[in-house]
């Protein structure tokens, strides 16, 4: 909490009928870079709207470097964004873009050109100074509209889906620059995505929301390891997900009736539902092994016939159906190189897993 | 025959024509080229009779630009056409203004009965301008507007009138090239600091500036070249230049006439010309950012 830049306390916010976001409550901490990840429509646009000031929340509050922003304009805010239409203003040049925050807040004249031109210089735009937007490229314009919030030296710096209009190659390029321009000046970013690659590569943090509920905030590893339910399972990575039953919940294990895998006997688990209740049991690709020979002892396996694979060059995915009937999809590292694929369709092989690689997802 | 006409006519090429190609069927081209002769002879015909040597315009007789020496020299023309300067400078700030400020309340705020007056504003677009005339004249008479004032406020109920028409015009331009505006810039600048009052003049109205300009242009050639609401509500003592072309021409056609008109048509053109240039360039130039 002491540590917290941002603290978002039992936010609300409705808009007519349509409830965007609900008693969210969430703190982000200084100096690291958080993401809010969620599909379309589900509230993330407008909680940082109304982190930045442009909305007011219906319900709760939010501080800011522990002071109550509740009826504080976005014009007096300590915070900036970069805006997912970047708003590069049309008619003025890179240089006087940049100025502009500076000149609203009466910086001394003399202090405005150098760190217009320090900003530029952090963007790799040095020398753009008298262009004007229509002569840029998307991705200079979306660093004009970085420069811009920077030179204000806000304690947290708001982007807007940042990536989303770019191409994929520089999309990739922007995501590494940006995480290493965060470690440069040490501004806490939040950023918004609905691109889970782009969250879990760059950010610290993620808050993953679904239809304006926060589901899960934790470290790209813990949400993609350990997902709290099956929305958060399911949005991030791929995953194979079985319905069952838990037949046996003990210190010593958990015993579950999985449909088409038959008795499972997993690591014990105690947030698992109760013996009787339904449970989700899901499995990542890359944990699946798949081998023609009979799996050793002691390692879950099952019988599967190729149905397809599917060939992304550092990686292959087989998809098999299981001899008792459910799909199952499974990842291959092409780690060596091979003129011909490793497995081919119509093949029956081995799945294997080791039990502890079981997610039990209740409900 | 058809063949043979139009390659008389100089349009006949060797591709064949393709089914979306009409500016290259002869009867296209035929309808196109009598439409510019039946809108446009008459004010040739004009332009040149007053270049003309002659009292009757009837006959060309030798190149001359006598009438315009004559029409610089009338006395009541000059008046006649400072009147219409004057007005029409006058109702261009105050529409440019008023126009503006219409379109940016319709378009920021929301408050009752919003669609009735976006639609009351194009009201004096359509209403004809006899009835609009006739309308000023009684609300004229009925408030018992002086006829007395010393010029120029004597011209004031002609600008009022101009106004009332010409500035639903400018908001209408204004409106739809507000409609383009992303409203994230203004977000942007008030995120930088910037107050409401700040981003309105730094960001919207740089936006606005070419269909301020087109707005402005336009408003001023309507007050210009206003016959029949002027008509209608200038008194007895003030005139403007196409009132006093009306009434020298019910004595006849001169020369004279066709000077002090094409001076208008010269000056309506550029002004029109000008806003739909700076309207396209503007359409251009906001589509960025
Ligand atoms: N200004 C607004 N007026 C009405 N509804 C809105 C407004 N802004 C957002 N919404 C609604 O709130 C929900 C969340 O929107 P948003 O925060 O933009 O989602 P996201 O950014 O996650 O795609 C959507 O259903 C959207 O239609
Ligand atoms: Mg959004």
């Amino acid at each position: 909490m002491s540590d917290a830049i941002i603290s978002i306390q039992g936010v609300t916010k409705r808009f007519g009928e349509v409830t965007a976001v609900e008693r969210v409550d969430l703190d982000i901490r200084a100096g690291e870079f958080f993401a809010l990840l969620g599909p379309s429509g589900c509230g993330k646009t407008t909680l940082l709207r109304m982190l930045a000031g442009f909305e007011q929340p219906s319900e709760g509050r939010i501080l800011i470097g522990g002071q109550d922003m509740t009826g504080v304009q976005p014009n007096h805010r300590p915070v900036n964004m970069v805006f997912q239409s970047y708003a590069v203003f049309p008619h003025m040049t890179v240089f006087d873009n940049v100025a502009y925050g500076l000149k609203v807040a009466h910086t001394p004249r003399g202090e405005i050109a150098p760190r217009v031109k320090e900003a530029l210089a952090m963007v790799q735009l040095s020398g753009y100074e008298a262009r004007k937007p229509d002569q840029l490229s998307g991705g200079q314009r979306q660093r004009v509209a970085l420069a811009r919030a920077l030179v204000k030296r806000p304690k947290v710096l708001l982007l807007d889906e940042p990536l989303s209009a770019l191409d994929a190659k520089l999309r990739e390029a922007m995501q590494i620059e940006l995480v290493r321009l965060q470690q440069t000046v040490g501004i806490t970013f939040v950023i918004v995505t609905h691109d889970q690659d782009e969250a879990l590569s760059m950010a610290d943090r993620i808050a993953v929301m679904e239809s304006g509920h926060v589901r899960q905030v934790a470290s790209p590893q813990t949400l993609y390891e350990f997902p709290s339910g099956r929305f958060v399972a399911d949005f991030i990575g791929k995953m194979n997900l079985f319905e069952g039953k838990v037949v046996a919940r003990e210190a010593a294990g958990l015993s579950v009736e999985v449909e088409g895998l038959g008795r499972l006997e997993l690591p014990a688990d105690e947030r698992a539902p109760a013996p009787g209740r339904a449970v989700g049991i899901a499995v990542r690709p890359e944990k699946v092994e798949l081998t023609r020979s009979a799996p050793p002892e002691g390692s879950v396996a099952r019988r599967g016939t190729v149905t397809q694979v599917a060939y992304y060059g550092d990686v292959s995915y087989v998809f098999l159906d299981l001899e008792d009937g459910p799909a199952l999809n499974a990842n291959v590292i092409n780690d060596e190189r091979a003129a011909e694929p490793h497995f081919v369709k119509g093949e029956t092989l081995w799945a294997a897993w080791n039990p502890r690689d079981f997610l039990v997802l209740g409900e | 025959m058809a063949g043979r006409l139009t390659s008389l006519l100089g349009f006949g090429r060797d591709e064949p024509i393709g089914p979306l190609d009409y500016g290259r069927r002869w009867w296209m081209r035929l309808i196109v080229g009598l439409t510019f002769v039946f809108l446009y002879a008459p004010i040739v015909v004009l332009i040149a009779y007053s270049f003309n040597d002659s009292r009757r315009n009837i006959v060309w007789v030798r190149f001359t630009t006598d009438w315009y020496v004559k029409a610089i020299h009338d006395q009541s023309l000059l008046v006649a056409f400072g009147n219409s300067l004057t007005i029409a400078i006058i109702n261009t700030l105050l529409s440019t203004v008023l126009g503006t400020l219409t379109a940016l309340l319709l378009w920021r705020f929301r408050f009752p009965l919003r669609p009735v007056y976006e639609g009351a504003i194009a009201l004096p677009i359509v209403i004809p301008e006899i009835c609009m005339g006739v309308a000023m004249m009684a609300f004229f008479a009925w408030i018992g507007w002086p006829n007395d004032l010393p010029w120029p406020i004597s011209l004031s109920n002609i600008v009022i009138a101009h106004v009332a028409f010409s500035f639903p015009f400018v908001a209408v331009i204004i409106r739809a090239r507000l409609a383009g505006f992303n409203r994230e810039l203004e977000d942007a600048a008030k995120d930088l600091g910037a107050t409401e009052w700040r981003t309105l003049l730094d960001i919207i109205v740089p936006y606005l500036k070419p269909a301020l300009v087109a707005g402005a242009l336009i408003s001023f050639t309507l007050s210009l070249d206003d016959f029949v609401i002027t008509f209608f509500t200038a008194g007895p003592d003030t005139i403007t230049l196409p009132v006093k072309i009306f009434s020298m021409v019910r004595f006849s056609v001169t020369p004279e006439v066709n000077a002090a008109s094409t001076v208008l048509v010269v000056i309506t053109v550029v002004t029109t010309v000008l806003a739909l240039r700076l309207q396209n360039a503007g359409q251009k130039a906001g589509s960025s950012g």
